[in-house]
């Protein structure tokens, strides 16, 4: 039971920590709470993993699969789909897999901290695959930058490369994933070069406008990188960047993109459902705690609508992304 | 733990009930336990609209065959699915099973075939082939709808186009309002018809290439047929005529006959498409491509009740 367990959390690729394994050797501990939140934890992500996670991958992984075919808005419309959908694949098996293990009464490390919500790259890391980064920083960065402390900042910005680097070659041997780390590293090494200019020009604007436009730039630059993410070569990168704007309609026909958009447009729904949920969390509310203090009827009737969802609208997709890592 | 179970025992129950739905309902006679609806019923929930037909007569006639497997059988698209096999009895005397659906391509023909030849001792096998499906660029297979549920089961009970159906059935039980089974093109206005068969006929032939595997494939089978000492025959249906025009407008004609010389080559072709006068009357058919029921009925007339002699120009 130990080994099937382990398994599913490492085929996750949460990069569990070895303080974590006594409780993975420790005796299995079932009762009540654990299998509740267990179930709740996995039922809440095989709803992002399938609902939203495979009817959004459907298009995103047409359109990477035959890009020649496409141009203009559908590239604009996949452009912005793609962290979505990466976001809830990657973060619905975790949860799938952090559910599976609470069951048995082991608590993992989360993976994800509202990653949409991060107001620049750096947060970004601290909220996405946190093991990962977590990781990288402990092991990498921290390391790196005890060692060639004379070089001052140099040192730190040396580190950030070297730590994204590890990162874009730890999801595979490509010239792509090279380059989202190149991506990254460029990025948090301006954000860290620059950090006093911004915030002089940030504390002259009204805070929400700061807030906001700090938050789209984010997922902006991260739907950038993830152009070369998904992509199956460099040049077809930057087909799908030049061919943004180029032969633009403001129209999704001609190749069609979009199969079963019954499927599609739930997904979307969805999303916008978890969204919400996640300006709450962001503003300090226990939305899972305010919900199991509601009624039990109304709590069931939830459970129902999720498990419909995922046995009706679960997409094509039968894969996870993640597992390609 | 005892209050746990019994709380997650309540919180089954409307999944219970729901299975049990699916299972007394049982829109496709999967299970074929309960008969609470008859199964004429059933068959016209299966045809209420676009959607649901080419699925619903996939798997319902793939039900009904494997319960009750026949010899003779023809095998096609939509436009043989109204082929009245109890025509054909009265006929000829012969059993037959109309194994054609709506949507389907040569692909899901060829399935369809292999499926019936593993479940019994076929004896004659027509094929109903047409134009619009033998191109290289509608290469799909809609065989494998039937195939998912005998292969995983529970998946009947998971599908909610099976739940829709279900409904449909219920509903149509109780109130028989002819909304719920009038949606498919067949009761289109006239004007919505002809944009329909505007829009088929670019559907159909916007992009064309020969299709060799689909010739390959007959070959197998050809080969097949002649091992097993089966009976293979191929039928073309007429088409109406505003089919063979754009066919010219978009220089396709040389390909329609090389089809028909493809299948000629196969093994005994019923050309119907050659009958002019059938197909220059718009109102035989329902759209462009589907010979209405009566028209299909003195179709059947012909190649059944003639049966050997017949050929383009005995009509």
């Amino acid at each position: 039971m130990r080994i099937i367990l382990r398994s599913f959390e490492v085929s996750c690729r949460s990069v569990e920590r070895s303080n974590h394994f006594p409780q993975v050797n420790a005796r299995i501990e079932f009762n009540q709470e654990n299998i509740s939140a267990g179930l709740r934890l996995f039922l809440w992500g095989m709803f992002k993993k399938v609902v939203i996670g495979n009817n959004l991958g459907a298009p995103v992984g047409l359109v990477y699969g035959h890009m020649d075919n496409y141009s203009g808005l559908p590239l604009v419309l996949i452009f912005f789909l793609q962290a979505i959908h990466l976001y809830c694949d990657f973060s619905g098996y975790t949860d799938m897999a952090l559910g599976v293990a609470r069951i048995f009464g082991i608590k993992l490390v989360d993976n994800f901290n509202r990653p949409f919500f991060a107001r620049n790259v750096g947060e970004f890391w601290r909220r996405w695959h946190i093991s990962l980064s977590s990781w990288c920083n402990d092991f990498i960065f921290s390391p790196f930058i005890v060692k060639y402390r004379r070089l001052g900042n140099r040192a730190a910005i040396a580190g950030i490369f070297v730590s994204f680097f590890v990162i874009g070659i730890w999801h595979g041997a490509n010239w792509t994933f090279i380059m989202v780390g190149i991506l990254q590293g460029v990025a948090i090494s301006y954000e860290f070069a620059s950090k006093k200019k911004r915030l002089e020009i940030a504390s002259k604007l009204p805070s929400g406008m700061v807030v906001f436009v700090s938050r789209a730039l984010t997922y902006l630059f991260f739907s950038f990188t993830l152009v070369f993410f998904n992509s199956h070569s460099i040049s077809d990168a930057f087909y799908f960047i030049s061919h943004l704007f180029s032969n633009f309609h403001l129209s999704l026909s001609g190749n069609k993109l979009i199969y079963d958009s019954a499927g599609f447009f739930i997904a979307f729904a969805a999303f916008v459902v978890l969204f919400v949920i996640e300006i709450y969390q962001e503003r300090g509310v226990d939305v899972a705690g305010y919900f199991l203090k509601m009624p039990r009827a109304v709590r069931w009737v939830g459970y129902y609508l999720l498990i419909v969802s995922v046995f009706y609208y679960s997409g094509a997709g039968d894969t996870f992304v993640y597992l390609k890592f | 733990m005892k209050k746990y179970i019994l709380k997650a025992s309540l919180f089954l129950i409307p999944v219970f009930l729901y299975a049990l739905f699916i299972f007394v309902i049982d829109p496709y006679n999967f299970f074929g336990v309960f008969h609470v609806i008859n199964d004429k019923d059933k068959f016209t929930i299966i045809q209420r609209t676009d959607e649901s037909s080419p699925r619903g007569n996939i798997l319902w006639k793939t039900i009904k065959f494997r319960r009750n497997p026949v010899s003779k059988v023809i095998i096609g698209d939509s436009q043989g699915k109204d082929i009245n096999v109890d025509l054909i009895r009265d006929i000829t005397g012969e059993e037959y099973f109309n194994f054609c659906f709506p949507g389907a391509s040569f692909n899901t023909m060829f399935e369809t075939f292999w499926f019936t030849a593993g479940h019994t001792r076929l004896e004659k096998v027509y094929f109903q082939v047409a134009f619009m499906n033998y191109n290289a660029e509608r290469e799909y297979d809609l065989f494998h709808f039937a195939q998912d549920y005998f292969k995983r089961p529970y998946q009947y009970f998971t599908t909610k186009e099976i739940f829709f159906d279900a409904v449909a059935n219920t509903a149509w039980a109780a109130t028989r309002n002819p909304w719920i089974i009038s949606r498919s093109y067949e009761f289109l206005p006239p004007d919505r018809m002809e944009e329909l068969a505007q829009f088929r006929l670019n559907l159909f032939f916007k992009e064309y290439s020969y299709p060799f595997s689909y010739f390959g494939e007959f070959q197998k089978i050809r080969k097949y047929c002649d091992q097993n000492n089966i009976e293979l025959s191929f039928i073309i249906l007429p088409v109406y005529e505003g089919v063979d025009n754009h066919l010219k407008k978009v220089g396709l004609t040389d390909e329609l006959m090389r089809f028909k010389a493809d299948i000629n080559t196969l093994g005994k072709t019923i050309d119907l498409d050659l009958w002019a006068e059938f197909k220059s009357t718009r109102s035989n058919f329902i759209d462009y491509f589907h010979p209405n029921q009566t028209m299909m009925d003195s179709l059947v007339r012909k190649i059944w009740a003639r049966g050997e002699s017949l050929n383009a120009s005995s009509l």
